[in-house]
């Protein structure tokens, strides 16, 4: 063969150009491989959370303790004073008192009775006097408990800075925990700090308890204990029975390590958006608040029983967590968290005493307090005019034998309709959250920040409602995915200390990292929603769960996710977008422009005899708020108006143009009567009589909230309007004005 | 069809579990769908407003003070005081209409009261305890006063089923005065003078063919071994003020039992509750503990495996579900009993809870009750408009829209009720409607349905001798080896409609020419005229919903078992020396499609004034027109390849089956590479995600 050939050449060619693709194509896939390989390797950077620095209530930090212990000597011996307070502790007794200047009244650190202490058995004794409880986990996985008042303990107490530092020895096992107790101008402060605690001997403590017994009362007492189930609950103390059970919640959420409800054993409960607790009777009572841990802390109701009627509710953090896991031989076992929870315990206690010693007078007592710390803004931000609250349900993703797809139930132009039947109607204010706006529809996971209708139809939406001076929230998911959705099961997800996806029996839903979530608002929606043109946000879920991660590359603390998402909320407030809140949990007020699904009850739990509006008693007249239940989907609708008076919330319908009934073939289940046809009118009289009647109260905070009888109660404003609301079938007279059955009324200063 | 509806009830259970519900703070009670597992979301029925757990006087020296202990029956007489009886405790007590303690019973006759179960008060306030740890049925006045009590009664009946006397729950029929008790698996009846007076509510055991086989064959030892039939028995009953008898039993369908006075059940037969699953994922039916009957003549069941509550009306038909399990007010641990009381409070006793809840009514289920009560007195206009006004609430309100579509049907407004069966899916009414409808049509306009009838008629009849008479001159001119293909596909279609035979046998002669035209044209066409079908069939015989219509659907409908018949008759035959070519094959079955694509559309046509009585002729008419299909099909087997009839059986059996087997190869081929595709798809997401 002639190697000068030129159809030899051409052919050399040709081969030689198919050698150079395959080489770059061979290298293009190595490095493909090569990277995907190193991602998978190599540790990624760590993540940076210094954008969630600095971030929580600003509470008084406490000052360092002195090594010398304070001399012991009988009776109480002052310790620390201020302007309000001094604090005064009993060496002999493990004992510490507050006791106000002026008045003299003194809140205990434990139960205080004037009994002859040798006439108290002293197993009610050490209750009594506990100033906390550890539990503690031994090698064998075996929990126990151990009291601050048991004989064995040695308690040493240091002057510090406004307080003491309680120094607590247990000998066996040698677990040491130290208490700090010291004063503001408004209570105190007590706070078991994490490098405060030690462990010996292979003992683990698993949780703490601080001042259980510290404002208990007795059955028969004319006292009750506050509660934050949901909107707030009582515990009547003066009709408890004793045959109570024992309630503990966890703050916030429980811990993020499964979805399963059985083994989470909440199913059905509300959370606790705030913190609080207290008790009141008597002229005196306290309401505290969980200012540093809440994050892991549980919120105890301890009633008493037939034998020792004492009522206790206290917080607790706990530092570890169990698991209930499956071994090899498919047999269930418990497996507990191998990390101590890196967190302080801190517990504001503000003291009531007066006419303020009620759960009106700690609801107020709390807004101030959340007022000053920086978690609740300073000025209101409710708006001139009563608004109306108003969902709208934009579509759902359907099943069908092609797959998915997406079903309008409202289309923009439809909604521009509503907007202007409502304005027509004489509605001034609109609160309006868009429902399943994206292409993934409503009661998806993982939402994407793409519009199902359309980029054009959504601006022009927005624009709609920014002429009518209404405000308008899109609504996003940063938390929940649902299997099928676009993410990736190793870096979206978060998964427990046991390596687990946290995730639910049917491995459908999955709870998001919230770095990632906080990375993808920051780097790509927040962008898109500008583009949309969006004025608002409204974000789900964000007071639903606290994951935490315990991925090797994306650890997260449940402190850090609570820090990311209220980071969540500033980032769309730097760049102009209004923030609506879910639920509202403490961590997320500070930014909220809007909270939609506050609670309006509790669980209904066997233990306690009232619901209270608490929660709105310290949010109205700040923050404007939509309670849970629409009008529209009420089993009984006067009684759901009602409730919104009672609770100072603005009325709330969700609406489609599609009746519900077009939901059949989607996975939305607890929507039933959406059609804003057959509700215009009930929306826009509904609205008009708010406006009309409770306008004059709409901007005030509430002062007080008050049983007048079993159905009918009475809210008090800042301004003096009272509005005496009557669930009863029956007339009720109040101070000579008589409030029609299944009514309300507001009578003016 | 029937493939189609397993795909939608396999879609379904598997995700009836991951409803979504985002709003999940709204609280809402549900009614059961159609389908496995569907719940549709309706207001909330029933409200806890009042917890027993505390009695205050109750056992004051005991250490447990004011607390029940596994309370097992609870009755409420005419003045609303409330019975419990505390059978852990082995006390009954009586409490006013607030729970306030006013008597407890211990004793009776000197004798202390063990494992009482059951309970009833006649209206003068008389007593009756089933005391069931002492084989006795108590009587004692309103003070608590022993007056009677009623033991083991003789008869020769009783003496091999009722080895001991433990009544479990007790009733009174005012009206005859006898005592209905259930003891063990026997709901029986006592008189006043203690004696037997017959079993209640017993049902045949039926025809069993197993059990009467293994009988046939068994030995008489193995004859003894085997176990008794026994008629199902009851779990527990209630007796209303006007003595109708209402039981639950522990079938696994027709478990409510409406019984009158020779016995029989007049509540409508059928499945009542849910099924659930353990986690064995073994089905779990009902098991009712418990049955109350309100003023309105509603029925509420309690079902202790789930805790739910199941609130019927009168003809069956679920009103709401209610409870389930939980920790609050208004779910429940271990339901034992329920009962009503004057107000239509559900009072239910829960033994794990140690606690009495009180149910009331909202104001949603208030009004349900009072349209449903409306429409059984016959006010229709007022019970419409209370149900219209429900359906603002609740629009997609099933138990609405039936008493709509019904008050809308007895009032003549018959398009208004077609409208409300159509939406609601109730295909039988639907046809009566329409057959109303229909009739009024016919009445209005007689002279025009004849004469329409008659021209169509006339007209089809002249189309058909029309053509047939064309298609032998057809035929002689396909016999030119010149003819289009165009010309020869219409002329094959023409004959293959007419004789069939003839058609195949100038297929067979026109075998070295290929046309592709019948092979996509028919299929295809066939897709178009299905789709048409499937989506304007009339409501009363259709089989698909409008919005489940999918050319998809319909092309693999026809597609797939074209293709597969195609190939394995090509297979098939050409072992069994067949002489068909695989062109002769598409060709052949294709044009066998001609009758179904000629009849399919005027088949459609005619459905739209097909009422409920005519349904099974039309469903007849369309298997004729299938059974054409096959018919074609088997010929052109037998006819292209010269088989006999027998042979030609054969093979096409054969060729069935080869489908069949191609169809599971298929299947098994397609789980395997969907979860190939899926585990990609996987790895690609997890690849893309990270590179983002």
């Amino acid at each position: 063969m002639d190697k000068k050939d030129p159809a030899v050449q051409a052919k050399r060619k040709i081969h030689r150009g198919k050698l150079i693709a395959a080489c770059v194509a061979a290298l293009a896939a190595a490095a493909l491989l090569g990277s995907i390989v190193l991602s998978w390797v190599l540790p990624e950077k760590a993540l940076d959370l210094s954008f969630a620095d600095g971030r929580g209530l600003a509470w008084k930090r406490p000052g360092a303790a002195t090594d010398t212990p304070i001399a012991a000597t009988s009776g109480y011996q002052e310790a620390a004073r201020n302007g309000h307070y001094r604090l005064e502790v009993s060496t002999e007794e493990t004992m510490f008192r507050i006791v106000e200047n002026t008045t003299g009244t003194a809140w205990y650190g434990g139960y205080h009775t004037d009994e002859n202490p040798e006439d108290i058995i002293p197993r009610n004794a050490r209750i009594m006097k506990n100033l906390l409880s550890v539990s503690y986990i031994d090698a064998d996985n075996n929990v126990s408990s151990l009291n601050s008042s048991a004989d064995d303990v040695s308690t040493s107490f240091h002057t510090m800075e406004d307080g003491v530092e309680i120094r607590f020895n247990f000998t066996e096992p040698a677990i040491n925990i130290t208490m700090q107790v010291y004063l503001d101008d408004t209570g105190f402060y007590a706070r078991v700090p994490n490098d405060g605690i030690e462990e010996n001997g292979g003992y683990q403590v698993a949780g703490v308890d601080i001042l259980p017994a510290f404002g208990s009362v007795m059955t028969g007492t004319d006292a009750y204990i506050v509660y934050p189930d949901g909107s707030g609950v009582l515990f009547d103390c003066k009709t408890a029975t004793g045959s109570e059970s024992m309630y503990s919640g966890y703050v916030y959420a429980p811990p993020a390590l499964t979805l399963q409800q059985e083994t989470v054993g909440q199913e059905g409960h509300k959370s606790i958006p705030l913190p609080y607790y207290g008790s009141a009777g008597d002229g005196t009572g306290f309401a505290a608040y969980i200012v540093d841990g809440a994050e892991y802390a549980r919120i105890t109701l301890s009633p008493g029983n037939t034998i020792f009627g004492l009522n206790r509710v206290y917080g607790s953090l706990e530092y570890r967590n169990s698991l209930t896991v499956l071994n090899s031989q498919n047999e269930e076992m418990e497996v507990i968290s191998p990390e101590r929870a890196d967190a302080d315990l801190c517990v504001k206690y503000l003291l009531l005493e007066g006419e303020k010693a009620d759960y009106s007078g700690m609801a107020g007592a709390l807004r101030g307090y959340l007022q000053e710390t920086g978690a609740l803004p300073k000025e209101t931000a409710s708006p001139e005019t009563m608004p109306l609250a108003l969902d709208i349900l934009m579509g759902v993703q359907q099943e069908d034998l092609l797959g998915k797809s997406y079903r309008h139930m409202t289309t923009y132009t439809q909604a521009e309709e509503m907007l202007d039947t409502l304005s027509d109607g004489g509605v001034e204010s609109l609160y309006t959250v868009l429902l399943g706006w994206q292409k993934e529809g409503y009661g998806s996971g993982l939402l994407s920040a793409e519009s199902a209708g359309g980029a054009g139809f959504l601006k022009d939406l927005q624009k709609a409602f920014q002429e009518k001076k209404a405000n308008l929230y899109l609504q996003t998911d940063y938390l929940n995915a649902y299997d099928g959705g676009r993410f990736s099961m190793q870096k979206d997800i978060v998964y427990n200390f046991f390596d687990q996806a946290v995730t639910d029996a049917n491995e459908f839903r999955f709870l998001l990292n919230p770095y990632r979530q906080y990375e993808k608002l920051r780097d790509k929606d927040l962008k898109k929603y500008q583009k949309l043109g969006a004025s608002g946000l409204a974000f789900d879920g964000l007071s639903s769960w606290l994951p935490a991660d315990s991925s090797k590359n994306r650890a997260l603390t449940a402190a850090d996710s609570k820090a990311i998402y209220a980071a969540m909320i500033d980032l769309a407030k730097d760049r102009q977008l209004s923030a609506a809140v879910q639920v509202g949990n403490d961590y997320l007020l500070h930014g909220a422009d809007y909270l939609y699904d506050v609670y309006d009850g509790g669980s209904g739990l066997f233990a306690f005899s009232r619901e209270i509006p608490f929660y709105s008693m310290v949010v109205h007249g700040i923050l404007p708020y939509s309670c849970a239940t629409p009008g529209n989907m009420s089993s009984d609708f006067t009684r759901t108006k009602l409730k919104w008076v009672e609770y100072g919330s603005m009325p709330y319908f969700l609406v489609s143009y599609q009746s519900a009934a077009a939901l059949s073939k989607s996975q939305v289940t607890d929507i039933f009567s959406s059609r804003f046809a057959d509700w215009e009118t009930v929306i826009t009289q509904t609205y008009t009589e708010f406006a009309s009647r409770l306008s004059d109260v709409y901007r005030q905070t509430m002062v007080s909230h008050k049983y007048v009888q079993d159905d009918v109660v009475c809210v008090t404003y800042a301004e003096g309007h009272r509005v005496v609301v009557n669930y009863s079938d029956e007339d009720v007279t109040i101070d000579g004005t008589t409030v029609p059955a299944n009514d309300y009324t507001v009578i003016n200063p | 069809m029937l493939k189609k509806c397993s795909i939608f009830v396999l879609l379904f259970v598997l995700l009836a579990g991951f409803a979504a519900q985002a709003k999940s703070t709204i609280g809402h009670d549900v009614v059961l769908g159609d389908k496995p597992g569907e719940e549709i979301a309706i207001p909330v029925t029933y409200e806890c407003v009042q917890v027993i757990d505390f009695i205050q006087g109750y056992m004051p020296e005991s250490g447990d003070e004011g607390k029940l202990n596994n309370p097992q029956d609870v009755f409420i007489d005419q003045n609303d005081c409330i019975y419990i009886a505390d059978t852990g405790n082995n006390a009954v007590l009586k409490l006013d209409s607030e729970g306030n303690l006013l008597q407890v019973i211990t004793e009776a006759n000197g004798v202390p009261l063990q494992y009482p179960l059951g309970l009833y008060v006649d209206e003068a306030g008389d007593i009756f305890i089933a005391d069931n740890g002492n084989a006795r049925i108590l009587h004692l006045d309103k003070d608590g006063v022993y007056i009677e009590e009623f033991v083991a009664p003789e008869s020769e009946l009783l003496s091999q089923n009722l080895a001991t006397f433990d009544p479990a729950k007790i009733g009174i029929n005012s009206y005859n005065g006898y005592i209905y008790m259930l003891i063990g698996k026997q709901f029986l009846t006592l008189d006043a003078l203690n004696r037997f007076q017959g079993l209640v509510g017993t049902e045949p055991v039926g025809f069993d063919l197993i059990d009467y086989l293994v009988r046939l064959f068994a030995t008489d030892v193995q004859k003894e071994k085997l176990e008794k039939r026994e008629p199902v028995s009851y779990n527990n009953f209630c007796i209303t003020p006007d003595n109708k008898i209402y039981a639950v039993s522990m079938a696994n369908a027709n478990q409510i039992k409406k019984i009158n006075s020779i016995g029989d059940s007049t509540y409508p037969a059928g499945f009542y509750g849910e099924l659930t699953y353990d986690e064995n994922g073994e089905t779990v039916y009902p098991f009712f503990v418990d049955i109350a009957v309100d003023s309105y003549d509603m029925i509420t069941v309690a079902d202790q495996h789930n805790s739910k509550l199941y609130h019927y009306n009168d003809v069956g038909e679920l009103l709401a579900v209610f409870g389930g399990k939980g920790s609050n007010k208004g779910s429940f641990e271990t339901i034992t009993s329920i009962c009503y009381d004057t107000k239509d409070r559900l009072f239910v006793l829960d033994s794990s809870r140690n606690n009495l809840q009180v149910m009331a009514p909202t104001a949603f289920l208030q009004q349900v009750h009072s349209a449903t009560s409306l429409y059984l007195q016959g006010k229709y206009d007022e019970s419409l408009s209370q149900w219209n006004e429900m359906r603002q609430l609740m629009s997609s309100y099933p138990v609405a829209q039936k008493y709509i579509a019904s008050i809308l049907y007895k009032q003549q407004d018959y398009s208004g009720a077609l409208q409300e069966y159509y939406e609601i899916g109730d295909k039988a009414n639907y046809g009566k409607t329409l057959g109303a409808l229909r009739s009024i049509f016919y009445t209005e306009h007689f002279g025009l349905v004849v004469g329409v009838v008659l021209v169509v008629a006339v007209g089809v009849v002249w189309l058909l001798l029309f053509l047939h008479k064309k298609c032998y001159a057809v035929e002689d001119g396909l016999y030119d080896h010149g003819v289009s293909r165009g010309r020869e596909f219409g002329g094959l279609c023409l004959l293959s409609f007419y004789h069939p035979i003839r058609m195949l046998d100038l297929l067979k002669w026109r075998r070295q020419r290929v046309n592709l035209l019948p092979v996509i044209i028919l299929p295809a066409a066939l897709i178009v005229v299905r789709f048409i079908a499937s989506y304007f069939t009339g409501y009363t015989v259709s089989s698909m919903e409008k919005e489940d219509v999918s050319v998809f659907y319909e092309a693999t409908m026809v597609l797939v078992p074209y293709i597969s018949m195609v190939l394995c008759t090509y297979a098939v035959t050409s072992v069994f020396s067949g002489e068909m070519t695989l062109y002769e094959t598409f060709a052949a079955y294709a044009y066998s499609m001609v009758p179904m694509i000629v009849l399919w559309p005027a088949l459609t046509l005619v459905s739209q004034v097909v009422a409920s009585q005519e349904a099974s002729v039309f469903l007849a008419v369309q298997g004729f027109v299938y059974a054409w299909l096959v018919w074609n099909l088997i010929l052109s087997l037998g006819r292209l390849n010269d088989y006999s009839a027998k042979k030609t059986v054969g093979i096409f059996l054969l060729v069935l089956f080869g489908v069949g087997v191609v169809w599971v190869l298929c299947m098994l081929i397609f789980t395997f590479s969907a979860q190939l595709g899926h585990f990609i798809s996987e790895v690609f997401q997890e690849i893309s995600s990270r590179f983002q």
